[in-house]
């Protein structure tokens, strides 16, 4: 899944518990790309979701003694750090999208300092409308069936990585996932009239 | 069939993934944390091969000699070596580490440079750096372990570090040049008492149980896991705060501030154009929020009655905790043109 040259993240972390520093700044290179952009799909939120990736890895290296890896990969295991981590907040961040209704914009101005070239921020336009409708589409779910469909379809594990990511079984995952789907399908066969003008909402 | 794809292919596609910013720095924070645990474990480490290391330590040694010999000629002129006969300065006997020299006050910094100051020698400290970025981070070391980085172009910025009076103040200008700047990151004593600033960097403060005092004018502050009082200034930049248990106070004129798992009793918050934030993990006794232009969101407990005051000219109010007038918690949320939203 994930592309490694070196070390695999087995011998990383290894290295890096036994308070090996280039161990862990190596596990930080290869995983902040993705446990950023998870926590940006999960908060739409660009300034948070960067304070909140390093605070992940931090938060691994207290942790790390208790690392799960997926075969070689301890990737899933740092997305359900990272999935903890958001979690209080994410319980009450999601009912503010609504209130605050100007996420949009305010991504726009964090990211537009005066080093931010003209055409970052309209790819960040776009960014913040693809993930507007990608939450919209999946905002009407249980956080459980939110959560699965977060890790499976868009950070791309697989149901075992997954299971590692949530700290539940495969079986789980595999239920999770079948409701989740079947929730869709019934959703999407009578669209919810609010998503389209959500979306556009601080555009 | 593949649940996973049958689920792709009814959602809608993701914004193609990103790459981290300023990722080198975040790096480099996140390991300045790191390296506080390594020291006290480095003891009983023994270390392993490394052989994976070996392209990357080549090339760093070529880049240092590199570095070495554009520097070297700048070092030779400068004034160095000769030992203060103050013993307000930190010399170089203060130091542990073998060849760190704390800078003389008004030595320019031409060059990566390392230095520690005894904690037993002060319980203050006051970093002042014009431009570039400070980080202070806390430990349980027993000395100011301190890392000035230049970037420059031109003249070399000044830099100086001295005691006095309990206070280690570290302060760095830049000469007239535009492209020059300090980059501080000190481990401190956690019950140190910390004053940072920077006028056109970010300052970030972490893992303190003393008072903490940050203020930027056009970068942003990051403050977290702070137990003392937390006072946050800044300008144009934004205000991140998160795990603070002391009273706060953060104002901003144009940045929105954020602050989450907060813990404080006591939180003031004010901002002139930006959005406000907060999400309480304990019921707060006062809690001020305003903001002329921007939204202001609370999240506090459910678990008490709050006398919410909360008050908009144009925007919605949204109030769902529970309220009784007159209530020990006291929430005041003021937004002019934005909404103000106070829920549990």
């Amino acid at each position: 899944m994930v592309t490694t040259t070196g070390p695999g993240d087995a011998a990383l972390w290894q290295a890096a518990a036994a308070g090996d520093h280039d161990a862990f700044g190596a596990l930080f290179d290869r995983h902040a790309k993705p446990v950023y952009n998870f926590l940006l799909r999960r908060t739409t939120d660009w300034s948070l979701a960067e304070d909140l990736t390093a605070a992940v890895f931090l938060q691994a290296w207290r942790r790390r003694d208790q690392v799960v890896l997926d075969g070689d990969s301890a990737l899933p295991w740092l997305l359900g750090v990272a999935r903890l981590m958001l979690r209080n907040a994410a319980r009450s961040r999601s009912r503010y999208q609504a209130a605050l209704g100007r996420a949009g914009a305010n991504a726009v101005i964090a990211g537009s300092g005066p080093s931010d070239p003209a055409d970052v921020v309209v790819g960040r336009l776009d960014s913040e409308r693809q993930l507007a409708e990608l939450r919209a589409a999946i905002a009407g779910l249980p956080t459980r069936h939110r959560e699965v469909i977060e890790l499976c379809v868009y950070a791309g594990l697989d149901q075992q990585a997954a299971a590692i990511a949530l700290g539940v079984s495969v079986g789980t995952v595999k239920s999770r996932l079948h409701r989740a789907r079947q929730r869709l399908a019934s959703d999407l066969r009578t669209p919810h009239p609010r998503s389209a003008a959500h979306s556009m909402e601080g555009l | 069939v593949n649940p996973i794809d049958e689920l792709a292919r009814v959602l809608p596609s993701p914004p193609a993934s990103r790459e981290l910013p300023r990722q080198q720095q975040h790096k480099t924070e996140l390991l300045t944390i790191v390296g506080a645990d390594r020291r006290r474990r480095r003891a009983r480490r023994k270390p392993a091969p490394r052989r994976w290391l070996a392209p990357a330590m080549a090339g760093a040694a070529v880049a240092a000699v590199a570095i070495l010999a554009v520097t070297v000629p700048g070092l030779l002129s400068s004034p160095s070596g000769s030992r203060s006969g103050s013993s307000a300065q930190t010399g170089p006997s203060a130091a542990p580490t073998a060849g760190a020299t704390a800078p003389r006050p008004g030595s320019r910094l031409t060059r990566t440079l390392s230095w520690s100051v005894p904690a037993t020698r002060f319980d203050r400290i006051a970093v002042d750096v014009a431009r570039g970025s400070v980080i202070v981070v806390g430990g349980s070391a027993s000395a100011a372990a301190i890392t000035a980085t230049p970037d420059y172009a031109g003249q070399a910025p000044v830099l100086s570090s001295r005691v006095e009076g309990g206070t280690l103040a570290v302060l760095a200008r830049c000469p007239r040049e535009p492209d020059c700047q300090v980059s501080l990151t000190l481990r401190v004593p956690a019950g140190a008492q910390v004053q940072a600033a920077s006028d056109l960097g970010d300052v970030r403060v972490t893992g303190l149980h003393g008072d903490v005092t940050a203020s930027s004018q056009r970068g942003r502050l990051v403050l977290t896991d702070l137990s003392g009082r937390v006072s946050a200034t800044d300008a144009l930049g934004d205000v991140t705060l998160a795990g603070i248990t002391g009273p706060v106070t953060a104002q901003t004129a144009e940045g929105s501030i954020k602050a989450s798992g907060l813990a404080a009793a006591q939180a003031s918050l004010s901002s002139q154009d930006g959005d406000i934030t907060a999400v309480f993990v304990v019921a707060p006794a006062q809690v001020t929020a305003s903001t002329r232009l921007g939204d202001v969101a609370i999240r506090v407990p459910s678990t008490v009655t709050y006398d919410v005051i909360a008050s908009t000219q144009l925007g919605n109010t949204a109030i769902s905790v529970p309220r009784s007038a007159g209530s020990r918690h006291v929430i005041k949320a003021t937004s002019q043109l934005g909404s103000v939203t106070v829920a549990g």
